[in-house]
């Protein structure tokens, strides 16, 4: 089976490349790299005008499936992640019920497998049913392939549980993705603690909810050597508590939403429960110093943390509502478009930091547009005007608070593993 | 005007013309609005429900009350669904009274025209009106007038409403209240200021107010709990007499009496409370009558 992308714009910051030319793609390999490759006998896809990028990976979303199908099923979801332009996600494993077991992990990835969409990573529960009580089964997770394990959703409340988790994750090679939130200073809030949640009535939570929980992992994460990564990360006291520690050797990565890079809570009044998310969106000071954490490598990765949930859910007022909004259908175009364009990153690390970051954090085949690497390929007309709609996303969850916001780079496909998929 | 949803949402001139139609009612004028108004508590309330009872009264309008405990809300009804009904069923303004913030500006998309009587810690713009034309009465112009509001402002509805409308008269208010229950930059929110010296500010307030204190904000709450809110924070018969100039006294109500007020200032000449609840029936009457007008 033989693939040649062709006439494309390969760029690959990790490999300081941004040139025109063909792939080669042979078995699923990236066999041969720029110029002009031979066609014949090979499937075609006509790259010109588009820029081909290492596959991206979105390492943090919510499939719905089993149990919530009402809300996202495994196809919609993973036709979702090829229209973000994503090879491969990672799915948290809080679904009803909770995907605690290798068994349930491997079935999960079974029946995505037979989609031919996306690659889907299935982590699973750091937690029995992710009660915070009983410990997974980390070693039988490591035999069937599972690269992370997490409560994501609630927090692992009990220090002592998260430091055995880590121990365990440093002996099993997994890396314990954290959901950090202090419960107490948590406390049912729907909105960072500040005037624009005080202005609306609506009970609130701190920053320090999230980066005293951060502070406690960070410790645990040093003394037992376990890889944490902390997930969605949203405050400025978090970012300088992860830079503190990756600089004395912490084994630490960490995430960033584009919701927390792009909006603030200033948004709240216009965009009522579409801005209703855990973590809750902070402040301008605090969405600068995520986008200068991300620039610096304090903060590795980019993951949308896509939560669907259905219309009246989320229509269902400030304190029912569901938390969380979708994101791998517009997580690149608003990237590009709110960031990238602007001057505030480059290019180069936001490719970084949604392909080779996470396949590194996670332990994935390398992303790089070099012969004798897995053929993980992204498309996208970078300079091409995006918009998006209800009707025009693939995911069940309208709950994208990026509706009728404009971005930049139109998804045409995507290389998995070898296979072409169109968008 | 169609809706009265909060402070911050209401015009100059629906201002103007409330606080107009308030002081013609106060005297006596009639004014009919012979339409259907649904009254939909979803907290318990007492005196904002009977003061709109009244209010529906005095305009000639026939009050249909939704009873949460006994509706469909009991049976997953959403509050959408529910005003669809009211609106068949012949209402033309919703009441509502609802621990959910916003949720009256949300309803008031869906052709029901919306009184908001309490959304969560968010407005209560009735209350906030009544507080001005009670204190107005009392101090006249109220440009200038110095106002103190003491308590739970984090929690209050009426702190976030009375506050915000008392600085858009043109008062200069204070706030004053312990440090978990009036965060940095709280006050500054609403145009208002901290006050750095709960005794210092008292003595120099034309007006001040006790906001009611939820007793399990109060930590553990104990007697020692509410004996030391009193002793720092409250508007004491001890700390009142003291005063030279002794301001007037106002409470949203319901009062722990003892906790953040003292019982032997509730009912002193110089205290608006009854005042208070007199003014929100004239007040509520007006809002009424002038939706009727606008529906019309």
């Amino acid at each position: 089976m033989r693939l040649v992308v062709q006439g494309g714009r390969l760029l690959d910051p990790g490999l300081a490349m941004d040139e025109l030319g063909d792939l080669l793609i042979e078995d699923g390999v990236i066999v041969s790299v720029g110029g002009d490759q031979p066609a014949e006998g090979a499937l075609v896809v006509d790259a010109r005008g588009t820029a081909v990028l290492p596959g991206l990976i979105d390492m943090h979303i919510h499939l719905r499936q089993p149990g919530q199908s009402h809300k996202e099923t495994l196809s919609s979801g993973l036709l979702a992640a090829v229209r973000g332009g994503f090879t491969a996600v990672a799915a948290m494993p809080n679904t009803q019920p909770v995907i605690d077991s290798p068994g349930a992990v491997l079935e999960i990835e079974r029946q995505a497998a037979q989609l031919g969409l996306a690659h889907l990573h299935q982590l699973g529960a750091v937690s029995r049913k992710s009660l915070g009580e009983a410990l997974a089964d980390f070693a039988g997770y490591r035999a069937a392939g599972v690269v992370a394990v997490s409560d994501d959703g609630v927090p692992v409340a009990q220090a002592g549980l998260m430091r055995r988790a880590l121990q365990h994750a440093q002996a099993w090679g997994l890396v314990v993705v954290a959901h950090s939130e202090e419960p107490s200073l948590a406390e049912g809030g729907v909105a960072d603690d500040g005037p624009d949640a005080w202005a609306l009535g609506l009970p609130t939570q701190s920053a320090s909810a999230e980066a005293a929980m951060v502070a406690r992992d960070l410790v645990l994460a040093e003394e037992t050597g376990g890889h944490l990564h902390v997930a969605h990360v949203s405050s400025r006291a978090t970012v300088e508590l992860v830079r503190a520690a990756k600089a004395r050797g912490v084994p630490v990565s960490a995430e960033v939403t584009p919701h927390h890079l792009l909006l603030t809570s200033a948004e709240l009044p216009r965009l009522g429960t579409l801005a209703k998310m855990n973590p809750p969106l902070r402040s301008e000071r605090d969405r600068l110093a995520l986008i200068e954490g991300l620039a610096d490598g304090t903060i590795d990765a980019v993951a949308s943390d896509h939560a669907p949930h259905t219309q009246s859910e989320k229509a269902s007022g400030w304190l029912a509502a569901p938390f969380g909004v979708t994101g791998m259908e517009t997580a690149l175009p608003m990237l590009v478009a709110g960031l990238v364009e602007k001057g505030a990153l480059p290019l180069g690390r936001l490719i970084d930091a949604m392909s080779a970051a996470p396949a590194r954090i996670l332990g994935l085949p390398a992303r790089q547009l070099a012969a004798g690497m897995a053929a993980n390929l992204t498309l996208v007309d970078l300079l091409a005007p995006v918009s998006f709609s209800a009707e025009s996303l693939a995911t069940l969850g309208k709950n994208c608070p990026f509706l009728d916001r404009p971005g930049l780079g139109r998804v045409l496909g995507v290389v998995v593993e070898g296979r072409w998929v169109a968008c | 005007m169609r809706h009265l949803v909060g402070i911050p949402e209401l015009s100059a001139p629906e201002l103007s013309a409330i606080l107009e139609r308030t002081s013609e009612i106060a005297k006596g004028a009639i004014f009919s609005f012979p339409g259907a108004v649904a009254l939909a508590f979803y907290e318990p309330s007492t005196r904002t429900e009977m003061s709109f009872l009244r209010a529906c009264q005095l305009v000639g309008a026939a009050p249909l009350r939704l009873l949460p405990e006994r509706a469909s809300v009991q049976k997953g009804e959403g509050p959408e669904e529910t005003l669809k009904t009211l609106l068949a069923i012949g209402a033309q303004v919703l009441v509502i009274r609802t621990p959910e913030p916003l949720l009256p500006h949300r309803l008031s998309h869906l052709g029901l025209s919306v009184v908001n009587a309490g959304d969560g810690a968010h407005q209560h713009p009735t209350q906030a009106l009544a507080d001005a034309v009670a204190l107005s009465r009392a101090l006249g112009e109220l440009g200038g007038r110095r106002m103190l509001v003491v308590g739970d402002h984090l929690h209050s509805r009426v702190s976030r409403s009375t506050v915000a409308l008392s600085v858009r008269l043109g008062m200069t208010v204070e706030l004053a209240g312990p440090p978990d229950l009036l965060p940095e930059g709280f006050a500054e929110m609403l145009g208002a200021t901290r006050s750095q010296d709960f005794e210092a500010s008292l003595a120099q307030a034309d007006v001040v107010m006790a906001l009611r204190i939820q007793m399990e904000r109060l930590g553990s709450v104990g007697a020692g709990d509410l004996a030391a809110y009193r002793r720092e924070w409250g508007v004491t018969a001890e700390r009142y007499q003291r005063l030279g100039a002794q301001p007037w006294l106002m409470h949203p109500g319901p009062a722990n009496l003892g906790v953040e007020i003292d019982p032997e200032l509730v009912d002193l000449p110089r205290s608006l409370i009854r005042r208070q609840v007199t003014a929100g029936v004239q007040v509520r009457a007006a809002v009424l009558s002038l939706i009727g007008e606008a529906l019309s």
